[in-house]
């Protein structure tokens, strides 16, 4: 019997037992994916493991047909964020391929410019600078969309290395989207910080222009009341 | 145990195979070429070099595995000799351990000469040293080992060319069984769902070993993922030895 179970017996015991630890692996592979934000989307074409490589051809691809097209109307608009859409299905991560179709649809598709590059900051947590800021200024320049544009800007400044133009702009869209109080402070913040003198200077002639504008028209008597000292409190300084 | 003479044999006779060499050759020259990209990738040549030399790698690796796991078996009974090797005091175990092994020494050493020339122009092109990229590298050498089991158990059963079939398809539907789950999901008939399933909970998910993208982008990839995923390739390799021995012991050879 004991030779029978060792001759017959042990291989089909190791083989379930292997199959059971998979199983408790397998989860946790896809629980660590999942946390660390390295899964997948579900791509329509199987690409068998070369999603990479896929991604490099249509890139490739992409760059020859914006190459070859005189103006971007709605249907060459419509086939290029396709074409970085797949690119960036198939290869999340591909900084450039967002900044590339993002500013290529920026002006005539600026919807799709955003959706597109909007992907890239879902897909990637620390992503550069660059990619919010161009759905910025989709949202700011051509969609006249202020609060959209905070939206972004406020994910732009977040990253270490972001220019300091990106808080000017931030500061003016929070002006133009209704958020006087926020965008006074913002001015004031830029204006102590600046390290350069035109940096100041920018920021003063902002600083004075939102105070007296405030002060001039805004209904709120505790907000012209701070724009008034904070209007004083530069002048002092300067 | 005789299971070390056996691999030391196999991994010799594998690498007198010219066919090796043509390959590793093809691959340095396919990593290379991605050199010339330079005018149609707008300063993406480097992740296009990088993406290229780890996917040739991949599929010139695979080629390795298989041509080496199948042929390591349907050789010895194509020749003949296994009667002569299982007439002496050889476990069929033992006999199929080796050969696994033998095999597996000669893909993982094709596949480490490949990573030595690829490194080596990517540190050239870097300027510094590429050793991140080692991480998609090793997962990669797991993948191949579960090839090369597969491609083991397979030739126990059919001839080489039928077993090279069953291996290629083998690593292609592992790299979809991740989609599975949302096939049976939107699947409409029953029999379609448990078809899937069974596919889905058999063969082994090979998108695990696919780190690619994330390395070359240099991102934070957890060690305990890492280990993780090799350990879970070890399994499903010895999943195919196990089987390998099963058929081999129930085979009459004489």
């Amino acid at each position: 019997m004991n030779k029978i179970f060792f001759k017959w017996g042990i291989i089909p015991l190791c083989f379930i037992v292997l199959v059971l630890l998979l199983k408790p692996i397998s989860l946790s592979i896809d629980d660590i994916r999942r946390i660390q934000g390295l899964e997948r989307a579900v791509v329509a074409t199987p690409n068998f493991g070369f999603d990479t490589i896929l991604a490099d051809i249509l890139w490739v691809k992409a760059i020859q047909y914006l190459g070859g097209i005189p103006k971007i109307t709605e249907v060459e608009g419509a086939v290029i964020y396709k074409m970085f859409d797949r690119i960036t299905d198939l290869d999340p991560q591909f900084t450039e391929a967002y900044k590339l179709g993002g500013l290529t649809l920026s002006v005539e598709e600026s919807e799709k410019a955003i959706s597109l590059l909007e992907k890239g900051i879902i897909n990637n947590k620390n992503i550069e600078w660059t990619v919010p800021y161009y759905a910025s200024i989709s949202a700011f320049f051509h969609l006249k969309d202020y609060k959209e544009a905070m939206r972004f800007l406020e994910i732009a400044v977040k990253a270490p290395d972001h220019p300091p133009h990106i808080d000017r702009l931030l500061a003016t869209a929070n002006n133009l989207a209704g958020y006087k109080e926020l965008s006074l402070d913002m001015w004031q913040d830029i204006y102590k910080n600046a390290a350069q003198n035109y940096e100041k200077d920018l920021a003063y002639k902002n600083l004075v222009k939102l105070s007296e504008e405030i002060i001039q028209s805004h209904p709120d008597k505790d907000l012209k009341e701070k724009a008034k000292a904070m209007l004083k409190d530069v002048e002092i300084k300067r | 145990m005789n299971i070390w003479p056996i691999a030391q044999s196999s991994f010799k006779e594998s690498m007198r195979q010219k066919i090796l060499y043509v390959i590793v050759i093809f691959s340095f020259i396919t990593i290379l070429s991605a050199l010339l990209y330079k005018t149609l990738a707008i300063n993406q040549e480097v992740k296009l070099m990088k993406d290229v030399g780890l996917a040739a790698m991949v599929v010139l690796g695979v080629l390795v595995a298989i041509f080496t796991g199948t042929n390591s078996i349907s050789r010895e009974i194509d020749s003949k000799t296994i009667h002569t090797l299982l007439a002496k005091p050889v476990k069929r175990s033992e006999f199929v351990l080796g050969k696994f092994l033998g095999a597996g020494l000669t893909t993982l050493f094709n596949l480490a000469i490949m990573t030595i020339g690829f490194l080596i122009i990517v540190a050239i092109v870097e300027k510094g040293a590429p050793f991140y990229l080692l991480k998609a590298i090793v997962l990669t050498a797991v993948e191949l080992l579960i090839l090369v089991s597969a491609s083991i158990f397979f030739s126990t059963i059919f001839p080489q060319a039928i077993s090279t079939i069953f291996a290629l398809l083998l690593f292609l539907v592992g790299h979809v069984t991740n989609l599975l789950p949302y096939l049976i999901s939107k699947a409409e008939t029953i029999g379609t769902k448990i078809i899937a399933s069974i596919f889905y909970y058999l063969l082994p998910n090979l998108q695990y070993f696919n780190l690619r993208a994330e390395v070359v982008n240099n991102l934070s990839i957890p060690v305990s993922l890492i280990l993780l995923t090799i350990i879970y390739g070890i399994l499903y390799a010895a999943i195919g030895v196990v089987l390998s021995i099963f058929v081999i012991r129930g085979k009459d050879f004489a």
